[in-house]
């Protein structure tokens, strides 16, 4: 068992780690090297790391196309993510997944979808075969609250609940769906609604608390393992950059700077700034291998293009 | 049988709604009757046993209204249109149909009388009404919307969609659930998670109204307080009322001995038979039985009528075919 | 190949049903899915009494809600099941097309090659008396279309016990079935099984042998097509008859070499023309060889009209054995071919009055 502080430590390095890979992201973006639509997770890294702290490699997660916190925080290689990003045949999927698309079966990543909501189903299949065959997985599916709006959320929480699966619904609230605000979208309210299914409901406010985030993740799992049934965790977040691409949004008018600067406050990579000092220099030489890696890495070829297709 | 309460309405309409309700069950009785002739080649989704939903709803809405039925279409259509001529015409592939014959008992729908349509497939009509509700509020105000679904529409995602959005957008829209609790033989209770449907929709910015009567004038009051209450607070009705298929779900045979039927449920709800009830009520508020014979007689007797002109009626030629596929023939 | 699988004559419902308890045999990874697999009807019959044998947790009654249920089919796979997903009319996967378009077909692909989907998805082509616009479609174009999905329309026991074996068996990607509800109630006989004309069981097959014409069908067609050409044999037409059976994967050497030995060609489908089968073998036929043919190709397919439910249309929607035989006679005679004609204006109540064996 780690100590607190080393688990602390082990926590934010991560969390720094994704956030550095996806500066580094930016930095380059204007290079072209990477010619793939990015959602960054910027700002939301905390939740990936707390919720896949305590999911073993044979537990599964589904994730949306805003994936590469949970691709780095579920134990995927990073030389493969940033050959992935350059289109790269090292990539993780030979360059035909691009940032929507990130997965690694052997660490339990199980994919990622640029549709919205489409994901959810998938988590609820996966706890299904995991509680007939008898596997002891837990299962989370990823989603925002711009998918609770789409029909197949309802369809897959009642399949979920009714058939008491072993599945943890986990929605990323960002209160932002591209740029609509929720009071436009939503005439109810998400976690009551949830609970009037029958499911229990959690509820975290700040979901840069990593320790907390952790917590509960590794409590919510161990009730699935257990055979508990469905469990449903709200995570209140914050993305820092536009919705698409490498920029900042503060002037589109959709929302303030000031939003943003009530976060910062409880950031973790803020709020330990001497821990944060101490990583730098291991994350930059991580990220500078697996740029390297993904620039060496050959472009695929003609070959490739009609490889897999069934 | 169960005692009817006496009727708070005024006589006429009280009568009014049981010739609709005995209009519509001796429709469905004939073709029960004439099915094996084989003239009418469409599969039957029969509403026999829940006509007291579409009656007691189409007459609230009074005409002020645009209405999509689900597949079990027949008294949807019939209480919103009163016209069984072109119902039998239709069954029978007729010119004289709602449709030339082109939609059978699953597509009937009739625009000028605000009747939308209905549809094969399950939940699909609920978003069209939507479409209407969202017209009405901008082109005719106090002009509501309603969509009849089963309760295994609700399964479907898009009926969430259509209440959120209706919901957002504060819409006059109605969605009446009618609640057999049978997804063709499948009860809600393998189908559905949460203990109860309108508890979810409660979590919704709309108001929610139940009736377990099968009383054509319990439903009727039910429906005015809602149109009422949706055109003043512009928020969205939903009704769940509790129903009984007597039925088979295609077909117009009885299947009281299927697995998923249950005796005491059968026998309960055949006790409360929405055309008996409303019967039982007017006999005892002094209308004499021979008249109410007389006023079923000529209702008969102009089904028959229906029925005879749908058999004489042409049947559609080959140019028909390709008519209507486009909105205007290259 | 033979059909090894078939030991006596089985009516293509039974021939469901046995595909359906050899898959659940075969794995346990099998899992049904679908409105009614577990009810007392069990889909036409063809999941009936799967449940006492393999216990009911197996076959999953289903809320009525296609997109979430096709997409728990693909998580289900995804964590080691082999998903069933039965819809009884063809017509109500229309809700499932995200699903199964931008997940299932690109699963394998789109993750550079890291997850197969192995699922099936039965659909039934409703087709019979007054179905209408919404409950008789026949859609497999829109899915032959994508890459990624394989379509397969069996038209006979055989195919459907060979063919389902090797789906569940052997195939790794996800397999879309169009069933006919018009053949459900023929019997089948072993022995007049078409021949395949490849390696596996998805490949075409051949109904008939000839060298005047060359006959390509899909799914009940092929049964049309055999009738019009035993009609035709009797008057000196020679009909190739190739069933098509998987309308995705079509082997071009099959097709041009009947072609090749015909010169004429007629593309007999159960859909809608533009964009379809038909289409799709003209375009075979153009692009390997255009002199090839000695007539242009004649197709015949549904009227480019949603279905009516009217009997007097809906016996004009659909070719009939008349206008197919007439149709093959132009092709080959000219059109005062002299040949005489079936009388058969309702395929539909053929096939309802006649049950085989086939």
């Amino acid at each position: 068992m780690l100590n607190t502080n080393e688990r602390l430590k082990r926590l934010i390095y991560q969390t720094l780690l994704i956030r550095r890979v996806e500066e580094r992201v930016i930095e380059l973006y204007p290079s072209d090297k990477i010619q793939s639509p990015v959602h960054l997770s910027i700002g939301q890294e905390p939740v990936a790391v707390g919720l896949c702290e305590s999911m073993s490699p044979k537990d599964v997660l589904f994730t949306t196309y805003r994936g590469h916190a949970y691709y780095i925080a579920k134990g995927g290689k990073l030389p493969e993510l940033m050959a992935e990003l350059y289109g790269r045949k090292g990539g993780v999927s030979g360059g035909k997944a691009g940032s929507m698309h990130l997965a690694a079966p052997e660490v339990g990543m199980m994919g990622s979808s640029a549709v919205v909501a489409s994901t959810i189903p998938h988590g609820v299949g996966a706890a299904l075969a995991a509680k007939l065959q008898g596997t002891k997985q837990a299962v989370i599916t990823i989603f925002g609250d711009g998918a609770i709006e789409e029909g197949v959320y309802h369809e897959s929480m009642n399949f979920a609940v009714l058939h008491k699966l072993p599945v943890l619904f986990v929605c990323e609230n960002n209160a932002l769906a591209v740029h609509t605000s929720l009071a436009q979208r939503q005439a109810f309210d998400i976690v009551q609604h949830a609970k009037s299914y029958g499911i229990n409901t959690t509820v975290i406010e700040d979901g840069n608390d990593l320790i907390k985030v952790g917590d509960i993740a590794a409590k919510l799992l161990e009730s699935l393992r257990a055979g508990g049934g469905p469990e449903w965790l709200m995570v209140k977040t914050y993305r820092y950059k536009e919705h698409v691409g490498p920029g900042d949004d503060f002037d589109a008018g959709y929302r303030s700077r000031s939003d943003m600067e009530k976060w910062l406050a409880t950031d973790p990579l803020y709020k330990y700034p001497e821990i944060v000092k101490e990583m730098e220099a291991d994350v930059k030489t991580e990220i500078d291998r697996a740029v390297a890696f993904a620039e060496a890495s050959p472009l695929p070829t003609r070959a490739d293009l009609l490889t897999d297709v069934e | 049988m169960t005692a009817p309460s006496a009727s708070l309405l005024s006589a006429d309409l009280s009568l009014s709604l049981y010739k609709t309700l005995y209009m519509t069950r001796r429709c469905e009785e004939t073709i029960v009757r004439i099915y094996p002739e084989d003239n009418m080649k469409t599969p039957m989704h029969m509403s026999m046993g829940q006509e007291a939903v579409s009656v007691g709803v189409c007459r609230a809405i009074g005409g002020n209204g645009d209405v999509i039925a689900s597949y079990r279409s027949h008294a949807t259509y019939l209480a919103q249109t009163e016209d069984h001529g072109s119902f039998f015409g239709e069954l029978h592939g007729r010119t004289n149909g709602t449709a030339d014959g082109k939609s059978g008992s699953m597509h009937l729908a009739d625009i000028p009388k605000g009747m939308l349509g209905s549809t094969g497939i399950v939940s699909a009509g609920i978003p069209v009404a939507m479409g209407a509700a969202f017209a009405n509020k901008q082109k005719s105000p106090g002009r509501v919307a309603a969509a009849f679904f089963g309760d295994g529409a609700t399964d479907e995602g898009v009926f969430w969609e259509t209440l959120n959005a209706s919901c957002a957008m504060k819409l006059p829209m109605m969605f009446v659930c009618e609640d057999n609790d049978l997804a063709v033989h499948t009860r809600k209770s393998e189908r559905q998670g949460f203990n109860s449907l309108v508890e979810v929709v409660r979590k919704y910015k709309c108001d929610v109204y139940e009736d377990d009567t099968n009383d054509v004038e319990s439903i009727y009051a039910l429906t005015r307080k809602a149109i009422e209450k949706m055109i003043s607070s512009g928020q969205p009705a939903f009704l769940n009322i509790k129903t009984y298929r007597y039925l088979e779900p295609c077909g117009t045979m009885q299947d009281s001995d299927a697995p998923y039927r249950r005796a005491e449920e059968d026998a309960y709800w055949k006790g409360r038979d929405c055309v008996a009830l409303q019967r039982k009520r007017l006999l005892a508020s002094g209308l004499a039985e021979k008249d109410l014979l007389k006023v079923e007689g000529d209702i008969n007797a102009a089904i028959e009528k229906s029925v005879a002109a749908a058999k004489a009626a042409p049947h559609p030629g080959a140019d028909l075919l390709s008519y209507g596929v486009f909105y205007e023939t290259p | 190949m033979t059909n090894q699988s078939l030991q006596k004559a089985l009516s293509y419902r039974e021939a469901l049903n046995k595909a359906m308890h050899d898959a659940m045999a075969a794995s346990d990874k099998v899992l049904l899915f679908g409105q009614g697999v577990n009810d007392h009807k069990g889909i036409f019959g063809t999941t009936s009494g799967l449940a006492d044998k393999f216990g009911a947790q197996r076959l999953i009654e289903v809320p009525l809600a296609e997109e979430g249920m096709t997409g728990i089919c693909i998580g289900a796979a995804l964590n080691g099941a082999y998903p069933i997903n039965i819809h009884i009319r063809a017509d109500f996967v229309l809700l499932a097309m995200n699903q199964i378009i931008n997940l299932a077909a690109k699963y394998k692909y789109m993750f550079g090659g890291l997850f197969d989907i192995p699922m099936m998805i039965r659909l039934v082509i409703g087709r019979s008396w007054g179905q209408g616009a919404q409950h008789s479609q026949s859609l497999q174009s829109l899915f032959a279309h994508i890459p990624g999905l394989t379509v397969i329309m069996p038209a006979s026991s055989g195919a459907i016990v060979d063919s389902y074996a090797h789906a569940v068996q052997k195939h790794r990607g996800t397999v879309i079935s169009f069933e006919h509800r018009l053949m459900y109630d023929l019997t089948f006989e072993r022995d007049h099984e078409p021949e395949v004309l490849g390696k596996t069981p998805f490949s075409q097959r051949r109904v008939r042998a000839g060298t005047d014409v060359t006959i390509v069908s899909t799914s009940i067609m092929s049964l049309e097509a055999r009738r019009a050409a035993d009609w035709l044999a009797d008057r000196g037409i020679s009909c190739d008859v190739i069933d098509l059976h998987c309308v995705s994967h079509i082997d071009h050497d099959v097709i041009m070499k009947s072609v090749g030995r015909t010169g004429r060609l007629l593309v007999a489908d159960t859909s809608w023309l533009p964009y379809g089968v038909s289409a799709e073998i003209c375009r075979i036929v153009c692009q390997n060889d255009p002199g090839a043919l000695k007539a242009p190709v004649v197709s015949l397919g549904m009227a480019p009209a949603p279905c009516p439910t009217a009997k007097a249309l809906e016996d004009i929607y659909y070719p009939n054995l008349t206008t197919l035989t007439d149709s093959i006679a132009t092709l080959v005679r000219g059109k005062n071919h002299g040949i005489d004609l079936p009388h058969e204006r309702s395929m539909a109540d053929v096939y309802k009055r006649f049950k085989g064996p086939f």
